[in-house]
């Protein structure tokens, strides 16, 4: 056979360059999954706090140190995903299976980076229902769906990441 | 490395793969303002990652693995839910797009190309595009890490991808 793939390859290196690249950083996905979700909990925190504690005595107080107890731990648990990483120049195979396995835990570890934004979200519910209880029922019942498909939907994604990974692993044929 | 030197070589593997780094980039992101974000993180990367360089592999291996791992990392961050890469042997399988007939137009040519890369899992796409670049099987090997009989064979599979649809060209013309 000819070897017609060279004129693909003219094509492809016939291609303009693009204009100078200005060195600066970028936002990965994954670091705002991460900071929005911890921002997006203090938010809640907050407003917990500043409405409510006045009246409410000590619960939302607690609330409020949940928070922030958690953010600092989440700060650190994912700090690696957070701040940039040094460059890999690792062969490609590994640093993709790493790049992988990384999104699959992160992914795996998302009770971790969302949990807590439900818990805000419910504890502002429950705060004007020690009277009444049925004004919290449809916030609770939205917040249930959220939860439960956000879960379904990551672990979905996550099963599709372990099976690329495991085509890593063995040479296709 | 002294801070110098790293800086030089920086300038050096742009002045040597410049082009060849935006080409990448292409492979990687279609849309031009997001392409433009990728380029500038894998300049950044590439910049940063001199500071490391120890001359243990050639400055063209680690420019690619470097430009390669950042671009697969964005891919792997940006992916979307539901968006599935395929490998080259189901592009192989499979028959050539049906959503309209090529023609030898080469922006057009080059779009039909831009588009079949940008549906491959990045290893594959990693190696389409050193192909294209015209490395041969031991420097694709080198910077991807897989081993050369597996290098040869999917090389083997992008030569039978692009011929085909070359015939399929000429015939349309």
């Amino acid at each position: 056979m000819p070897d017609e793939s060279k004129d693909w390859g003219e094509l492809w290196r016939a291609q303009g360059g693009g204009p100078p690249v200005e060195l600066r950083r970028m936002r990965s996905r994954t670091r705002s999954e991460v900071l929005y979700a911890i921002a997006a909990a203090l938010f809640f925190a907050a407003i917990i706090a500043w409405r409510f504690a006045g009246q409410y005595g000590r619960v939302p107080w607690l609330g409020v140190g949940a928070m922030l107890v958690w953010a600092v731990v989440s700060l650190i648990w994912f700090r690696d995903r957070i701040w940039r990483g040094a460059p890999s120049a690792a062969p490609g195979v590994e640093h993709y299976r790493r790049e992988l396995e990384r999104r699959r835990d992160h992914l795996r570890n998302s009770w971790l980076w969302h949990g807590p934004l439900a818990a805000a979200i419910l504890t502002l519910a429950s705060i004007p229902t020690v009277r009444r209880l049925d004004t919290a029922v449809p916030m609770l019942v939205l917040l249930a769906g959220w939860t439960i498909f956000g879960t379904v939907r990551r672990r979905r994604q996550a099963a599709d990441l372990q099976r690329e990974i495991d085509e890593l692993a063995e040479p296709r044929p | 490395v002294s801070a110098k030197s790293s800086d030089g070589r920086y300038e050096e593997a742009v002045r040597e793969f410049g082009r060849a780094l935006d080409r990448l980039a292409a492979g990687y992101e279609a849309d031009p303002d997001k392409r433009r974000d990728l380029r500038q993180e894998i300049h950044l990367q590439l910049w940063r990652s001199f500071e490391v360089y120890d001359g243990r592999c050639s400055l063209r291996t680690w420019t690619f693995r470097v430009a390669h791992n950042t671009a697969a990392s964005y891919v792997t961050r940006e992916r979307r839910a539901n968006q599935r890469f395929v490998a080259l042997e189901e592009v192989e399988r499979i028959a050539a797009d049906p959503a309209g007939p090529p023609d030898l137009d080469r922006r057009r040519a080059l779009h039909q190309l831009s588009r079949l890369m940008l549906t491959l899992k990045p290893l594959d796409r990693q190696i389409l595009i050193l192909y294209l670049e015209e490395m041969d099987g031991a420097s694709i090997a080198d910077i991807t890490g897989l081993s050369a009989a597996n290098v040869a064979m999917k090389i083997h599979r992008i030569k039978n991808i692009l011929a085909r649809r070359f015939q399929e060209v000429e015939g349309h013309a």
